[in-house]
């Protein structure tokens, strides 16, 4: 066993990814890779991808491992799992300590969480219940505009105006967005409207989890360059960007959980 | 033959195929068991662990056994097998043997038989009329339920409470169908002292659905559904639309005397009870309890509809008020609430010895269900010295106690394991709770007014009618001087997505808790519905709020997630 490594293994359900640190905590491999049906194959194959370069090192080296995600507990390797709503927190609060709150929006869900100074969970709110406002129904609208989700999210950047979407269910936007489109409204226009809607039920999840200052996003949307820019719409404040991928976030605080545990066992 | 026609017989004749096809392999299954090589095989897998395997892998791959192998041998299947027995056990074996004690005498109380052979067969008669009522047995499953892993002083209590109640349930059917000249129908959360002075009986009408639900944790859907197809909004609180649901199915028991309903604890349950006024066309009385009971004009109007009420009762039933026995009721629901305070203040101690059900389930029933029986006090009494004794010995109901709650809003009715899941998993403790909490007032016996008006206090007090009707200060206002009296961890707030008054609140909770530092778990469920979300949703939200906010570790991490078909 590798005492020099530890490792977060985040398994969500379109994505898997993994960070590596060594125990300074300097990051020194991390993946995403299409999450699998089987959530051990998917952790198993972020690990791989994320010890690609690093010598000598394989899946069962690490000091310490930490799973985190919807599919962790089926992480039969990991030291520990620990909740994703902690690993965002942590993760984001390593990155940027001057965070205090966090909107996730990841494949299947939405999240909004405030944090303490020690990047500790203060409040959360969260939305598992309907792909409304999750990446999967971003994926849905790209495929009404028949585009890919880089494309999407860059469309409503170049709106003249925002054509709201009334429906908040992930279908019936699906249906009034295709009759939109049939009606030859312009596209931009109406991803905007698509952003609008999305933005919104951030806006109720950060306000339900209690907004301070400052507030950043996680997971794969966060990447949504006409999401961030509705959603500051909304607040009325810049977001602030992350210096390391906002997807990594979860697996980063798990990471930074391990490498914690490791020192301890490593001191004692 | 018209097109709808044929459709109808097409999709007919599909339905007794499908029929005939599955009691085809039904008896094709059956043949397979009873054939001599699969019980020679059976003898061979006794002894020899490798043919055991082959057989269940045998059984497995079989679609005939397949489903039933799965269930049985499948390793998730094991694993829940593991943990329930696991579970089950309830302490050392004075622990057992009290358990089983306590278990056979529920068996006795459910198995309760009139004495006359005539009224036996009255009572069989309305078994078969109305079947729920054979869910009553099952309330020796819901004392496991209550007492999973409980062991001393609190496995006594939960079950004594439960005993109690099962008879007190025996005895309104008993009333009900023996004797339904002297009883009437009654809502719940209307004094029910004043039946008791009238020398009344009453039958709860939320028994088949509400009630009987803490026993059969499925039995009351079909009332949802039925009162929804009736055309009463699916979102109505199902508190409330449940009754109607029952009478509208034809299952509700009619003494036809008279209904007594109010629109305590909420409107939710007044305008439902139109229906049930409309469908069983009886006499009826509605008490319309003023909204803001603080003021003296306020509760006068509603001792003046308490004397319309009695009035109305001796016109349609011909029994009289005696207000000699409502002092004894009243005197005795004074004795009630006396031992309740010093329940609620052993608590407060560092080692409280009435947490969850063993608090909230005595409360529910006595005070809020059946107020002023008699033989209450006895069994109040007996918890008292039973909390005194752990009181004593520093003996908390919850081993090992881990964190201290208060529950606001009402409790998860529908999910009876709940208050053993949260103790197993994270040693939670409920030290107070909405329904059980509202000021205790003495009831001054000296004159019927003076008692009448003891009486209305006391009910605009009870269960959800202090709380969620209003007004929000008495919401916000507890929970602010709970929380000084009692010290909790956390609150935990189940957001019962039917009641509006409540869930208007939400943001107003949040809001205090975030000024007053005090982690808050809002659970979003319904109460009486596991459709609208899971047992395992309910038990989602708080799993997540302990680890990310109380940074808390599971006491058991099988209890996390589980299948709620293999229920421990
Ligand atoms: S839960 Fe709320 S809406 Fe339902 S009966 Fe009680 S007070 Fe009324």
């Amino acid at each position: 066993m590798s005492t020099t490594y530890v490792c977060g293994c985040d398994v969500g359900s379109t994505y898997g990814k993994a960070v590596i640190m060594d125990l300074n905590g300097k990051i020194v491999g991390s993946s995403i890779v299409r999450s699998k049906i089987d959530p051990e194959e998917t952790s198993k194959l972020a690990i791989a991808e994320a010890t690609k370069g690093i010598d000598g090192l394989s899946m069962n080296d690490f000091a310490y491992l930490v799973g985190t995600g919807y599919g962790r507990n089926r992480v039969p390797f990991a030291n520990e799992n620990i909740s994703e709503i902690s690993c965002h927190a942590m993760g984001v609060h390593i990155t940027n300590p001057a965070i205090k709150t966090i909107v996730d929006i990841g494949g299947q869900d939405l999240k909004g969480i405030t944090i303490d100074e020690n990047g500790s969970v203060k409040h959360f709110a969260m939305n598992d219940k309907c792909a409304a406002g999750t990446g999967r129904f971003f994926e849905g609208m790209a495929r009404a505009f028949e585009v890919d989700l880089q494309e999407f999210s860059d469309m409503s950047l170049k709106a003249k105006e925002i054509l709201p979407i009334t429906s908040q269910c992930s279908v019936f936007a699906e249906t009034e967005v295709i009759s939109m489109v049939a009606q030859k409204k312009n596209p931009n226009d109406i991803a905007a409207g698509i952003q609008a809607s999305v933005a919104k039920r951030c806006f109720t999840m950060l306000k339900s989890a209690g907004i301070e200052r400052e507030v950043t996003m996680t997971g794969g949307c966060a990447k949504n360059k006409g999401l961030k820019n509705a959603l500051e719409k909304i607040l009325k404040f810049e977001i602030t960007e992350l210096s390391t991928d906002p997807q990594l976030m979860g697996a980063l605080g798990a990471c930074e959980f391990a490498r914690k545990k490791a020192l301890v066992a490593k001191a004692g | 033959m018209s097109d709808i026609t044929k459709g109808m017989l097409a999709q007919a004749i599909l339905n007794d195929s499908i029929k005939n096809m599955m009691m085809e392999q039904t008896k094709a299954g059956m043949a397979k068991f009873k054939s001599p090589e699969f019980k020679a095989a059976c003898m061979k897998a006794v002894a020899d662990p490798a043919a055991r395997e082959a057989l269940i892998k045998q059984l497995m791959a079989d679609p005939l056994t397949a489903p039933v192998a799965f269930k049985l041998f499948s390793p998730e299947a094991q694993a829940a097998m593991k943990a329930q027995s696991k579970k089950k056990s309830k302490g050392n074996a004075k622990d057992q043997w009290v358990d089983f004690k306590y278990w056979l005498k529920c068996w006795k109380t459910c198995m309760h038989q009139p004495e006359s052979k005539e009224d036996k067969a009255k009572m069989k008669q309305a078994q078969m009329d109305f079947p729920w009522m054979i869910d009553l047995m099952k309330t020796v499953s819901m004392g496991k339920r209550y007492t999973e892993g409980r062991t001393g002083i609190a496995l006594q209590m939960s079950w004594k409470a439960i005993i109690h109640q099962a008879a007190a349930t025996i005895e309104q059917l008993n009333n009900v169908f023996l004797d339904p000249e002297n009883t009437v129908l009654a809502q719940i959360m209307v004094p029910t002292q004043i039946y008791k002075a009238m020398d009344l009986h009453h039958f709860c009408a939320e028994t088949p659905a509400n009630i009987l639900i803490m026993m059969d944790q499925h039995c009351h859907e079909k009332y949802i559904d039925e009162v929804v197809n009736h055309g009463l909004p699916d979102d109505t609180c199902n508190y409330a639309s449940q009754t109607p649901g029952v009478v509208l199915a034809g299952h509700l028991p009619n003494p036809g005397t008279a209904l007594i309903c109010s629109n305590l604890p909420c409107e939710a349950g007044f305008s439902s009870y139109a229906i049930v006024e409309r469908e069983l066309g009886i006499p009826t009385y509605r008490l319309d309890v003023p909204y803001n009971f603080k003021t003296e004009e306020d509760r006068a109007a509603y001792v003046k509809d308490m004397f319309g009420m009695i009035a109305f009762l001796e016109e349609t039933t011909g029994h009289k008020m005696d207000w000699d026995k409502l002092r004894k009721v009243c005197e005795d629901t004074n004795k009630l609430g006396e031992i309740e305070l010093e329940r609620w203040e052993m608590n407060r101690s560092e080692n409280p010895p009435v947490c969850n059900d063993m608090l909230w389930f005595p409360h529910l029933c006595f005070f809020s269900m059946d107020a002023g029986r008699a033989d209450a006090v006895p069994l109040f009494e007996d918890l008292q010295k039973l909390g005194r004794r752990a009181y004593m010995k520093k003996e908390c109901s919850v081993k090992p106690m881990k964190y201290r709650a208060i529950l606001w809003n009402p409790p998860t009715f529908g999910y009876t394991y709940f208050w053993s899941w949260m103790e197993r998993c994270w040693g939670i403790g409920v030290v107070q709770d909405m329904e059980t909490y509202g000021p205790v007032n003495v009831i001054d016996t000296t004159s019927p007014e003076s008692m009448l008006e003891g009486l209305a206090l006391q009910w605009c007090n009870a269960a959800m009618s202090r709380h969620t009707r209003g007004p929000a200060e008495n919401w916000m206002g507890d929970v602010a001087k709970l929380t000084e009296m009692y010290r909790p961890d956390f609150i935990l707030n189940l957001n019962h997505m039917g009641c509006r008054s409540s869930l208007g609140l939400t943001g107003a909770m949040k809001e205090w808790a975030n000024e007053n530092d005090m982690p808050v778990c809002i659970v979003d469920y319904s109460m009486y519905d596991s459709r609208v979300v899971s047992r395992q949703g309910i038990r989602d939200q708080i799993n997540n709020f302990m680890m990310n906010i109380m940074h808390a570790e599971p006491l058991d991490p099988s209890l996390l997630v589980f299948d709620d078909d293999n229920a421990w």
